[in-house]
């Protein structure tokens, strides 16, 4: 919103220099004009003058002669004697004036007024100041009609000066004009683009207006939705808690560790679960799902979905026929669907048996030979009503681990098959350091501290290998087990290194290569 | 003579939750055709949502009984229509032609 507000200010300043000019070159214009026709009508005034002290002066010559004729005593020569350098002066000044001016149609005429003067002072002038009283006539017949046409001449030029002053008025009044309609032209349009413009800014500052109250909304809707998801995601933890705070089943010599970390991005609540229930004395059944999508609606489908597969287990106990059970279920009751595994160990057998729904596949080690994941397939449960699903039996050893996990920890990196990599790594990597929290290892191994998208769930399910000791359970605090303390038959703490890291480093190159 | 109308559509990059309407869309196109080849050449990886949407595509393919083949170019793609169990369901091919063969198209020389 700054840059609407920098060009409205720049626009402003723009105007406002463009008509400060303009007003200063018209104020200019008009002072040089005034100050033209001033200078004009000054000249024409002296020019004025000229002329009339020309005819004053010749005037004065002429009283200064009839005064000789009339008296014969030279004192009345006076002023004739003084006009005379005066009226060759100004002759030449008014001369002088009318080039400057321009008004050379006014030069014959002074031409001519001094023709004739000098033609009066030749034939009227000095017969008279030779001889006063035989000449005394010829300023009567003679003088009269030069000294009229010596009039007549100077009327000519005043009125030429008085035609020049009309001219040069309305000179100045039509310039004066023009500067008057340009700025009375130029005010307008500034007025009218002003006008345009504190239109547009109205229009402008409605639509900020209008954007400032939608973001408004925007933002309230945010708060809202952002308190109605924490609302859930507070049922969602509460479903989930549900199963992570139960404990795992403690058979001899079946080994299980679990992690559950909820996504980094707290937005999330994911449907991932795990499960582990001991059926009988010798066999424990062990699952793990995932429902897809996030949020309370999957943490009640994951809830459901996993009291179901309780409850087909304790019907019965193929794992082929917990899933179908389950399945059929979902495929009528939820629009979610679920991928899961399902399996038993059996502690006598050393044995393993599971079914897949769409589900990741679990990642068997066994002492001496390299992890590999087993086989999956089957499509998840709930997609179709009456979907197969197959039980795998593996004939499983002593040492031996099975891990089951959900999407989120191979599919951190959207490269599933690096994800896969790195999975094998870091369950090779938690056998050699004999960790007995594997699960939790394995998480820490995968993601090392990194923010997590999506909720992972870990389960291992193993035999205790053959240099294995057993659990030592303090009855009031059975959860120890699986957060791992043990100790041998000695009561002494066993070292962490159970396995020589010659296999298991052997096993780790391999899949690094 | 089998005729030849197989419907092509093709899906590209990451197929994830944001784009599950995109998808539901592209797949409803081609609900009715008798053939459908989907290419996912260029997919890399789906998130279980899409691979939801996939699922229910298969569903109703299988009710309307149109063939349906499945291109897939990447390893790490296929891998997750396995966990899905898609390649059961599927029947899913790495060559356009052999896709096109499977659909009944005639060979082009």
């Amino acid at each position: 919103m700054i840059a609407p507000a920098r060009r409205s200010l720049v626009l402003t300043a723009l105007a406002a220099a463009v008509a400060l000019v303009l007003l200063i070159t018209s104020g200019v214009l008009v002072r040089r004009y005034v100050s033209d026709a001033f200078s004009a009508y000054e000249a024409t005034y002296q020019m004025k003058e000229l002329a009339d002290a020309a005819v004053k002066l010749q005037l004065d010559q002429e009283t200064g002669i009839r005064g000789l004729a009339a008296t014969g005593d030279r004192e009345f020569l006076e002023p004739y004697a003084e006009a005379t350098a005066p009226l060759e002066r100004s002759y030449e000044k008014l001369d002088e004036a009318l080039r400057a001016a321009g008004l050379r149609e006014a030069l014959p005429f002074l031409e001519d007024a001094r023709k004739t003067h000098a033609i009066w002072l030749d034939r009227v002038a000095k017969p008279v100041l030779s001889e006063p009283h035989r000449n005394a006539l010829r300023i009567e017949d003679y003088g009269k009609k030069l000294v009229d046409h010596y009039r007549a001449d100077f009327d000519n030029i005043d009125s030429t000066l008085r035609s020049h002053d009309r001219t040069v008025s309305e000179q100045v009044r039509t310039s004066i004009d023009r500067i008057n309609v340009f700025l009375a032209v130029f005010v307008t349009v500034l007025a009218l683009a002003a006008l345009a413009y504190g239109a547009l800014q109205i229009r402008v500052a409605g639509r900020l207006a209008e954007q400032e109250r939608v973001a408004e909304d925007e933002r309230r809707q945010r708060a809202e939705l952002r308190a109605a998801y924490e609302a859930e995601k507070r049922v969602a933890d509460t479903l989930q808690e549900a199963f992570t705070q139960r404990s795992l089943p403690l058979l001899e010599p079946l080994r299980f560790s679990a992690s559950y970390v909820p996504a980094t991005e707290d937005t999330k609540v994911g449907g991932d679960w795990y499960d582990a229930m001991a059926l009988s004395n010798n066999r424990v059944l062990f699952a793990i799902g995932d429902v897809t999508g996030h949020g309370i609606e999957a943490a009640v489908t994951m809830n459901q979905a996993r009291q179901l597969l309780l409850a087909a287990a304790l019907v019965d106990s193929d794992p082929a026929s917990i899933l179908s059970r389950v399945n059929a279920e979902i495929a009528t009751q939820s629009a979610r669907l679920v991928t899961a595994i399902a399996g038993i160990a059996d502690a006598d057998k050393y044995e393993f048996t599971y079914a897949v729904a769409g589900h990741p596949p679990p990642v068997l080690l066994e002492p001496g030979r390299p992890p590999h994941f087993l086989e999956c397939g089957s499509v998840a449960l709930g997609a179709l009503p009456f979907a197969g699903y197959v039980t795998r039996r593996i004939q499983s050893v002593p040492g031996a681990t099975l891990v089951l996990y959900t999407d989120g920890a191979v599919e951190h990196s959207r490269n599933v098959l690096e994800g896969e990599e790195l999975l094998l790594k870091a369950v090779v990597e938690a056998a050699e350091q004999g960790e007995v929290d594997k699960a939790a290892f394995i998480h820490r191994a995968i993601f090392q501290g990194r923010s997590v998208g999506d909720d992972v769930a870990i389960l291992t399910v193993g035999f205790a290998g053959e240099k294995d000791v057993g659990l030592v359970l303090s009855a009031d605090n059975a959860q120890t087990a699986f957060s791992g303390r043990i100790e041998d038959s000695t009561g002494r703490p066993k070292p962490r290194k159970q396995q020589g890291r010659g296999f298991w480093s052997e096993a780790a190159r391999r899949i690094a290569s | 003579m089998k005729p030849a109308s197989i419907a092509v559509i093709t899906l590209d990059g990451e197929l994830e939750i944001g784009r599950k309407a995109e998808i539901r869309d592209t797949l409803q196109m081609v609900e009715s055709a008798t053939s459908v080849l989907i290419d996912f050449s260029d997919v890399t990886y789906a998130d279980s949502t899409t691979l939801a949407e996939l699922m229910r595509f298969h569903g109703e393919a299988d009710t309307r009984n149109v063939s349906v083949a499945l291109l897939v170019g990447h390893r790490r793609f296929a891998r997750l229509l396995e966990y899905a169990g898609l390649s059961q369901a599927f029947a899913v091919f790495d060559s356009r032609a052999a896709a096109l063969s499977y659909l009944g198209a005639p060979k082009t020389t």
